[in-house]
């Protein structure tokens, strides 16, 4: 594999651990896989793209994303805490919505090339000339995001939607509205996950209607490769470790990419790859004898 | 004080399971009263918790707390003026979050939600020196999640979480129940003391007549939605057990342990 492919797959791996602290933030923080997810992503692409094309400013076409996934999120939230449907469900009613929603935003196209609109890696580059510039980008973003998710859990704010998602009677018991708490939560999830595909719509100038799919599996992956990984001692410690779990799932890909991986089977490998990680816990405690000798040993 | 003004709840409207769970029940506790109730199963013991905390809406009637109607109230709302502690330890506190996030979370009932820092110095301090009331050694364990807690270590927490923003009623449900006795007994020191902060009203589910006549200054039996008995002072002083047994005729072994 050239240096020149790694760099770029860990370019695309700080894009992608926006995208799975959103999902941590779900999956996670919350207790609730979000399928949302999988429209977000693309709605964040397609805004991103349909701000770039029309000559809009890119970074403005970041917020927009943004606030775009907090509004998918937030339909999301609304099905389940004030239509009573479960949360695996809403999820997909969103996600099948927004396949629709996301043709409009596009335009009625299926996909949109930024050929000749400014982005922000470009104008980063002409800013900040060096080979790195588009790897820098994504780690200032990246940094922002984490910093900004750790700041905000560790308010009171950042607390009750930890303690929602821990044990929601209690949160009700203790005067704080868990709806709402959930809207929060899934509202700024996707903000986070369209706000990483507004940037993977610039970072690649192509935007295509179908780039969503299996995306909440990738995102599982991440949080999951990340946590048994680099650990989840503290708070922050999760948060890197999750960042890092994007990163080292890209490079995994593009090196299975290297060795000849048919693009096709991509999905197939994910899903197990999230199968076997799922699974962990429970063989975890099957091998635990094994595991403590190991322990005792090390 | 808290009033329930002719309370019906059914559940199962219409249907083949149609149950009156509360049953035209009126009830006026004082402040600083401290109410044992008693009841064999599906006597609507905890529905009338439930229906005073707003897990459960009522069909009619009407439950005030302080000239405050909490009738249409939702339930995190009412959470606002109520402490509560529920039978099973595991419900009580968030289990992923240390002690401290756990006591910042019960502030916050009377604190604004927004984006100031969960906990700062003052509420440790505050924290640690009012856990060491508790005389667990939980103070010098703030920085531990909750999971690792026994049952009644979480129980006694979460009563403590309870009164912590100094509700005007504290609702008690078997409390209790899933605790080995020594720590129940502990717990139950604790919920008297606790109990006598004043203006608070207190209402406690047991199914161990001894400990319901023992505990409070007042006791009420319920039996298929009603209030069947209702005793205080000296009438209370002299029941015992035994002539509960024979005056009620009960039959359920669970409530003679």
């Amino acid at each position: 594999m050239t240096f020149i492919a790694i760099i770029g797959s860990i370019e695309l791996g700080l894009i992608y651990a926006v995208m799975a602290l959103g999902v941590f933030l779900s999956f996670r923080t919350l207790n609730t896989p979000d399928l949302t997810v999988d429209g977000s992503m693309v709605t964040g692409m397609a805004t991103s793209a349909i701000v770039c094309s029309t000559g809009g400013n890119p970074y403005l076409a970041l917020f927009l994303s943004l606030i775009a996934g907090c509004l998918a999120g937030s339909v999301t939230a609304l099905l389940n805490t004030k239509l009573k449907i479960e949360p695996l469900l809403a999820g997909i009613l969103v996600m099948l919505g927004l396949y629709s929603v996301n043709f409009k935003i596009m335009g009625g196209k299926a996909n949109i090339a930024l050929i000749d609109s400014g982005n922000i890696y470009t104008s980063f580059g002409d800013a900040f000339p060096s080979e790195y510039s588009s790897l820098i980008l994504g780690l200032i973003v990246l940094s922002i995001v984490i910093a900004a998710l750790y700041y905000f859990l560790k308010t009171r704010l950042g607390f009750a939607l930890r303690a929602t998602g821990d044990n929601e009677e209690m949160v009700r018991a203790s005067g704080i509205n868990s709806n709402a708490m959930r809207l929060m939560g899934l509202a700024i999830s996707n903000g986070f996950v369209a706000l990483a595909g507004g940037m993977l719509s610039q970072y690649q100038s192509f935007t295509d209607i179908s780039m969503g799919v299996g995306m909440v599996v990738v995102g599982l992956a991440s949080v999951i490769i990340g946590e048994v990984v680099f650990g989840t001692k503290s708070l922050l410690r999760r948060l890197i470790a999750v960042s890092l779990g994007a990163v080292l799932y890209r490079m995994v890909i593009s090196f299975a990419y290297y060795l000849g991986m048919p693009a096709n089977d991509l999905k197939l490998v994910s899903a197990i790859i999230v199968t076997i990680a799922l699974s962990t816990g429970i063989l975890g405690e099957k091998f635990s004898l094994r595991k403590k000798g190991g322990v005792k040993n090390a | 004080m808290l009033k329930l003004e002719r309370v019906y709840k059914t559940f199962g409207l219409g249907t083949i399971n149609e149950k009156t769970a509360i049953n035209d029940v009126s009830l006026i506790v004082e402040k600083g009263e401290f109410i044992t109730i008693i009841g064999s199963n599906g006597a609507g013991k905890s529905t009338l918790i439930n229906c005073i905390s707003g897990v459960c809406g009522i069909d009619e009637g009407k439950v005030t707390l302080d000239h405050v109607d909490l009738t249409r109230l939702p339930e995190y709302k009412r959470s606002k003026y109520i402490g509560r502690v529920f039978q099973d330890p595991l419900k009580g506190t968030a289990f992923d979050m240390t002690i401290e996030e756990n006591l910042a979370i019960a502030c916050c009932k009377t604190r604004n939600l927004g984006l100031q820092p969960g906990l700062n110095r003052k509420d440790r301090e505050m924290f640690r020196e009012k856990l060491a009331l508790l005389d667990m050694g939980l103070e010098n364990r703030m920085k531990q999640k909750s999971k690792l807690l026994s049952g009644g270590q979480r129980q006694a927490l979460t009563l403590f979480m309870a009164i912590i923003s100094e509700p005007k009623l504290l609702l008690l449900d078997e409390h209790t129940a899933a605790l080995d006795p020594g720590a129940a007994k502990k717990v139950l020191t604790l919920t008297d003391e606790f109990s006598k902060a004043p203006d608070l009203c207190t209402l406690m589910i047991t199914h161990n007549m001894k400990a319901a006549l023992e505990h409070g200054n007042r006791t009420i039996l319920m039996k298929d939605g009603r209030i069947v008995m209702d005793i205080t002072g000296e009438e209370r002083r002299s029941m015992t057990v035994e002539k509960l047994i024979a005056k009620f005729d009960i039959d359920n072994d669970r409530m003679l342990l």
